[in-house]
């Protein structure tokens, strides 16, 4: 276990099984699970998850909104982009937005286990 | 203004991603495609349909629809693992399907080539088989890729503005 807790935001119910398994697997703790942005905003400050991982194209809210709005109320939120939108275009909102990571749908463990790595190392640099 | 994309470029892309996917997330063969790539006048639904809206260039609907023993064989594997109670069953099977459309969808997006961002909506779904006939002003375009568990019909209409989300034409 790395005791690390994960919010995964996600309005696939397919995804979200699928990642929360991944994540359990590389041992991390799934805290909360999210199918709209406007509930990954109310949940956030509630749970307070060391990573989110958060979908683009969602109902009600998208993930570009809801990773603006987590950001401005925690800037050193940690938030992994995890979608199928794979336009370079996207990449570049999500960074502007404060996403810190960009995993491409189908889910691929390793890829999601690096992605994580690179996105704690990069905030434990920052905090030291 | 950005210029259309080509219907035909469109079509092409999604089910080379389709193939890949399928035999990527579940081993699943492509044995024949169908591509019809002109205008068609009818569009047979299968038992399971998944559908969302593309913007920008690409002003289409795109919507896959499933023969019920594919989607099976998908669920089966994309919830490998994975439990369930037996009454949700029908919830799984239509986000499974449209799981697999948002993602190749998606996918897709890099490789149209265009400089405009181009959204697309969460997708719906519903069962169900249902015929379409073409009105004067919208497109139909299909293209079928057979599999041993069943077919995948993908379809394209437009313009989407001439559809509700279920592909029942607005008044």
């Amino acid at each position: 276990m790395t005791g690390l807790r994960v919010m995964v935001v996600d309005d696939s119910l397919i995804t979200i099984n699928k990642l929360t398994r991944m994540l359990t697997e590389l041992g991390y703790d799934v805290v909360s699970q999210c199918r709209s942005g406007v509930l990954a905003v109310e949940s956030y400050p509630k749970v307070k998850p060391d990573i989110v991982t958060m979908d683009i194209t969602m109902p009600d809210m998208d993930g570009i909104e809801a990773t603006k709005a987590i950001m401005a109320s925690d800037p050193q939120a940690n938030i992994i982009m995890v979608t199928s939108h794979g336009q370079e275009q996207m990449v570049l909102e999500a960074i502007d937005a404060g996403a810190q990571g960009y995993v491409l749908k189908p889910v691929k463990e390793t890829r999601l286990q690096e992605v994580i790595r690179k996105v704690l190392k990069s905030y434990n640099d920052k905090a030291e | 203004m950005t210029k259309p994309v080509d219907i035909g470029h469109v079509m092409a892309l999604i089910a080379n991603r389709a193939k890949e996917i399928l035999v990527e997330e579940a081993s699943i063969e492509v044995q024949r495609t169908d591509f019809v790539l002109e205008d068609v006048q009818l569009l047979t639904l299968r038992d399971y349909t998944s559908i969302l809206s593309m913007g920008g260039p690409v002003n289409m609907m795109i919507a896959f629809s499933f023969d019920m023993s594919l989607l099976h064989y998908l669920m089966n594997c994309f919830m490998s693992g994975i439990e369930f109670p037996p009454e949700e069953k029908e919830v799984y099977l239509e986000e499974t399907g449209s799981d697999l459309l948002n993602t190749i969808i998606g996918n897709c997006t890099a490789l149209l080539g265009c400089k405009e961002l181009v959204h697309f909506s969460p997708p719906v779904a519903f069962s169900g088989g249902k015929s379409l006939v073409k009105h004067r002003h919208a497109q139909f375009y299909r293209t079928t890729l057979q599999t041993q568990f069943g077919d995948l019909v993908i379809i394209c209409v437009g313009p989407k503005d001439m559809f509700d989300q279920y592909l029942n034409y607005l008044e």
